[in-house]
């Protein structure tokens, strides 16, 4: 058996479907083969371990070696025959000990939180356009999480997208 | 900040036989043929790009970034700003597939620090 990471994507449009990594069996090719015939083979052997679906164009991304989840932003361009993962996505970055933002990342996959750090994708909000001054501590008031910021008015911040938000402990402001 | 993109070229061997990754092969049957990468040449880079502040008082701060492999990831430095003069000297690291960490000596002020992380294929 080996481990093999699939993509998905839509064979009307190029859009992404769905992805899994998982164990299949491992191809058996004669030694001797031309080029081609191996890659013909390799095909088949994919096509059949991978179980695409009928309205499914399958790629196999192993050798990127991202996690699974991190091509679900990604598209498959029909006429070039491109894998294009290219559209941006804006992240903040708290730390969780002191509900501080302390950096902030562009990327065209996922960013994970960590145990130390909690990350808040501010893609399509206001704050995208001022990501680059988006620094501070965030502190609560009134129910609401406010950015404290050290120069401009404080920021309201929805940290309900973020993955365990309830383990950022906020300091009530006044 | 420009945006970060990524493209991944999968360049197909179109003639001869017939599991061309052509459009009309691509429609035919139950499934048609998966565009399975596993013969095909794959060129691909990918861009992450970031920043990293660094509070007075404070001498290393890390980022989050997507995973990359290391060994064929390289990590840029961007350039750093900072409120009080040398307190901007800072050293970037990839500290491992997640994380780019800076460090400084002096850390009387604010800096900021800008990076990015490229991953090629």
């Amino acid at each position: 058996m080996v481990t093999r990471h699939f993509v998905f994507f839509d064979q009307t449009d190029g859009s992404y479907i769905r992805e899994w990594r998982g164990p299949v069996q491992t191809p058996t090719l004669p030694p001797g083969l031309s080029s081609e015939v191996r890659k013909s083979m390799l095909n088949l052997w994919a096509t059949a371990v991978s179980e695409p679906e009928a309205n499914e164009i399958g790629l196999d991304v192993t050798q990127f070696n991202w996690p699974v989840g991190d091509f679900q932003w990604s598209c498959f361009d029909l006429v070039d025959q491109a894998l294009l993962v290219e559209e941006p996505h804006h992240f903040i970055q708290l730390e969780r000990a002191t509900a501080c933002i302390d950096a902030g990342v562009t990327s065209a996959r996922p960013v994970r939180d960590s145990e130390t750090k909690a990350i808040l994708e501010i893609t399509g909000t206001p704050l995208e356009a001022i990501r680059h001054s988006l620094f501070g501590q965030v502190r609560r008031q009134d129910g609401q999480a406010l950015l404290l910021r050290q120069a401009g008015e404080p920021i309201p911040l929805d940290l309900g997208h973020m993955i365990e938000h309830e383990r950022i402990p906020l300091l009530e402001t006044t | 900040m420009p945006i970060s993109s990524t493209q991944v070229v999968v360049a197909v061997n179109n003639d001869k036989t017939g599991y061309a990754l052509t459009t009309a092969n691509w429609n035919v049957g139950k499934t048609g043929y998966s565009l399975t990468a596993a013969s095909y040449v794959v060129r691909a880079s990918s861009n992450q790009r970031g920043s990293i502040t660094m509070a007075a008082g404070v001498t290393s701060n890390t980022a989050t970034i997507s995973s990359v492999t290391t060994t064929r990831a390289t990590l840029h430095f961007i350039g750093t700003q900072d409120n009080t003069n040398g307190e901007g000297l800072v050293r970037e690291d990839m500290t491992n597939a997640t994380t780019v960490t800076a460090t400084r000596n002096l850390s009387g002020g604010q800096a900021q620090t800008g990076f990015e992380v490229s991953e090629l294929f």
